[in-house]
């Protein structure tokens, strides 16, 4: 009667986990998807899907290795904006069965479907209840923090439930954020229309920056604000540094070295900055309240009239300016040019008043 | 006022040290700047001079605000402990500071049309000072034991932050932003023109320090016996309160709270200086108070490159083990 009782118990402990174990293909010899500018990850064509290998950012060693096999994905969380955008790009939002907060959404499509309940919403990364998750009988989750694993990885991956992070904001290139779009076709199931897309905003980013390069006045640019008692600004080799001189700007701080933000005082930026005359992201709506928090901005030579943010259209910037550099690059060319009217008008910035 | 020679010879050396290290700092910072600067900054001022900017704009209010900050934070915190009769007592143990923190940030994350302007976050910082201190008050006079009042001051601080908690959680995304900014604490965001208004508050309360004096010599002696001494006991508390409320509540709303300052200097001057004079105890906290934030915030500037910290987090890493002391200290 025991062995009986243990015999089904196994059975059933094998068949819980036996209908979620992933087939294991054979990758002989993976044909290799082009990646001209992305760092953080590889992708390899195998047989009936993909094999996605995550970088870490910083060693560039494989830090996670996933199958994708895109018939399978039917349902995701997407808990990064980037991702919707990207979703969004390839006319893959049906798919999103969940997102981070409603409020941060701009795709028409995501959010007329939660109103209609189909999708829903999960919270941040580090607020998401494991029950609701595994309710969702979602296929993959998507999240955006590097070197922390995914609150209750391992038993969401019992359910069938993979999560994955996507580092595209660790990318030290505009196109190579835009380039994990492929990894949104890989999973998808659309990675000839991925890699169009990509194509296409590469295309378009490189006929920007040859214009860009011939402007003969280049304004001066100042980014950033200030935290605490430190004015965060992007160090010369970050890829935003890199897309003001690829609009024709003269960025502040072009020759400094590294790619995370610079930390500086506020006595070196009015030293610096008096007569600086494009001030981007200052990260508030109004003077006013960039007053309230740094009263000293005022001094600074582009107050007056040349204060540009995209906080008006904060949400639309987060989920399409990763994939859209090229649109990012010809809002900067637009605000540094506007004697060029060869452009357009801005997709994400505006003046601030 | 009786005064030994050797209180005598710490006040003058203290009073020699203070210009001195106020001129340090106003020396201090990213930029190099000459004196030649900071006299064209006063006297022929050109807003396109970076250097005069600099001088003008950010190292005459910070020095003031440094010493302004010190100076008050530690008169309060001596008012405190004397009204208390309670060497750990000060304006952020009692919840001071926290109930000026909880006004700032009803002002800032719940859109309360109060105020808008500086004076708006000024006028509600006080307001929050004053309450809480009449809060602290009334309690003073319902509990016996000394270690229940500062009990109860921990608990409103951790009331106040959870309403804090509740109000960040519902403000929006910039408000959240702009209260972080100013929790953090800072001397740098004081502008020049505002300090003849902070100065006016500071100066009051230390000439209101100094009108009670007396009052405050016989409260040393208990309660029962300053009013043998002819104290008038309730209005005395009530313009303690009122004098730490405005010092704390004008601090807290320009530089954001700053921890510890109140209750370190006067227990070190104290110790120093060993006496129950509040004469003497007022100039010499005024005097190392100022004196022990402008060192902090030369300390601030010269790691800046390699490291930034909040004034905040430098006067709590010091001051917190400083407490320790004094109660081990008090143990023995």
């Amino acid at each position: 009667m025991k062995i009986s009782f243990l015999a089904v118990l196994a059975i059933l402990f094998v068949s819980c986990d036996g209908n979620k174990q992933k087939k294991h293909a054979s990758f002989d010899d993976p044909e290799k998807i082009e990646i001209r500018y992305a760092e953080n990850f590889k992708l390899k064509k195998i047989k009936d899907g993909y094999l996605l290998e995550l970088l870490k950012p910083g060693t560039k060693d494989v830090s996670e290795t996933y199958e994708i096999y895109p018939s399978e994905n039917k349902k995701i969380i997407s808990l990064t904006a980037t991702l919707n955008g990207m979703l969004a790009a390839l006319n893959s939002q049906d798919l999103i069965v969940g997102i981070s907060d409603y409020d941060h959404v701009y795709d028409s499509g995501i959010r007329s479907r939660f109103k209609n309940g189909g999708v829903k919403e999960y919270g941040g990364t580090a607020q998401n209840s494991l029950e609701k998750l595994v309710a969702s009988e979602a296929n993959i989750i998507f999240y955006d923090i590097v070197d922390e694993q995914f609150p209750n990885q391992q038993k969401l991956k019992k359910f069938g439930i993979q999560v994955m992070p996507i580092y595209d904001w660790r990318e030290n290139h505009p196109l190579a954020k835009a380039e994990w779009i492929k990894v949104v076709g890989a999973i998808t199931g659309k990675i000839k229309e991925a890699n169009a897309f990509f194509d296409q905003v590469e295309k378009d980013y490189n006929i920007l920056k040859n214009l860009g390069k011939n402007y003969s006045k280049k304004p001066t640019v100042l980014c950033g604000n200030l935290i605490g008692d430190s004015w965060y600004t992007p160090s010369g080799n970050n890829y935003y540094a890199m897309m003001i001189e690829d609009a024709g700007g003269d960025y502040r701080y072009k020759t400094t070295k590294g790619t995370i933000s610079l930390a500086l005082s506020i006595e070196q930026i009015l030293n610096d900055n008096l007569k600086t005359e494009i001030w981007l992201n200052p990260g508030y709506k109004d003077k006013t309240t960039i007053l309230k928090t740094n009263p000293h901005a005022k001094h600074l030579g582009a107050f007056k009239n040349n204060v540009y943010c995209y906080s008006n259209g904060m949400k639309k910037f987060w989920e399409q300016s990763a994939s859209r550099p090229d649109l990012v690059l010809s809002d900067m060319i637009v605000l540094f040019h506007p004697e060029d009217k060869s452009i357009g008008t801005l997709n994400f910035y505006s003046q601030i008043n | 006022m009786n005064i030994s020679k050797r209180q005598n010879a710490l006040l003058l050396a203290l009073l020699i040290c203070l210009p001195i290290i106020a001129l340090i700092h106003l020396f201090v910072g990213q930029i190099d700047i000459s004196f030649t600067d900071y006299f064209d900054s006063i006297f022929n001022f050109d807003d396109r001079n970076a250097s005069h900017l600099i001088s003008r704009e950010l190292r005459i209010p910070r020095m003031t605000m440094a010493v302004i900050a010190g100076a008050g934070l530690s008169i309060a915190g001596l008012l405190m402990q004397t009204l208390f009769n309670n060497p750990l007592a000060g304006p952020y143990v009692l919840g001071i500071n926290s109930g000026a923190s909880l006004f700032v940030a009803l002002t800032i994350m719940t859109g309360i049309p109060f105020f808008t302007s500086d004076l708006g976050i000024v006028t509600n910082a006080l307001i929050g000072a004053f309450l809480f201190g009449l809060i602290i008050l009334f309690f003073s006079t319902m509990v016996r034991m000394q270690i229940s009042l500062l009990l109860i001051g921990l608990m409103l601080g951790s009331f106040t932050s959870a309403l804090v908690s509740l109000a960040q959680t519902a403000s929006d995304a910039q408000e959240l932003k702009i209260f972080t900014m100013w929790a953090l604490g800072s001397l740098q965001k004081v502008e020049l023109h505002q300090l003849p208004l902070i100065l006016a508050c500071f100066g009051a309360s230390i000439l209101g320090a100094f009108l009670v004096v007396k009052p405050l010599n016989a409260l040393v002696l208990g309660d029962k016996e300053a009013r043998l001494l002819g104290t008038n006991i309730k209005r005395v508390r009530l313009v303690i309160i009122l004098i730490t409320a405005i010092i704390t509540g004008v601090v807290t709303a320009f530089c954001g709270p700053i921890a510890f300052v109140g209750l370190a200097v006067p227990n070190l001057v104290r110790i120093l200086f060993k006496t129950q004079s509040h004469a003497i105890l007022i100039i010499a906290s005024i005097l190392i108070g100022a004196m022990f934030i402008l060192l902090c915030d030369i300390a601030i500037q010269l790691i800046e490159p390699h490291f930034i910290m909040p004034i905040n987090a430098l006067t709590s890493i010091i001051g917190a083990p400083f407490v320790i002391l004094l109660v081990l200290r008090r143990l023995k």
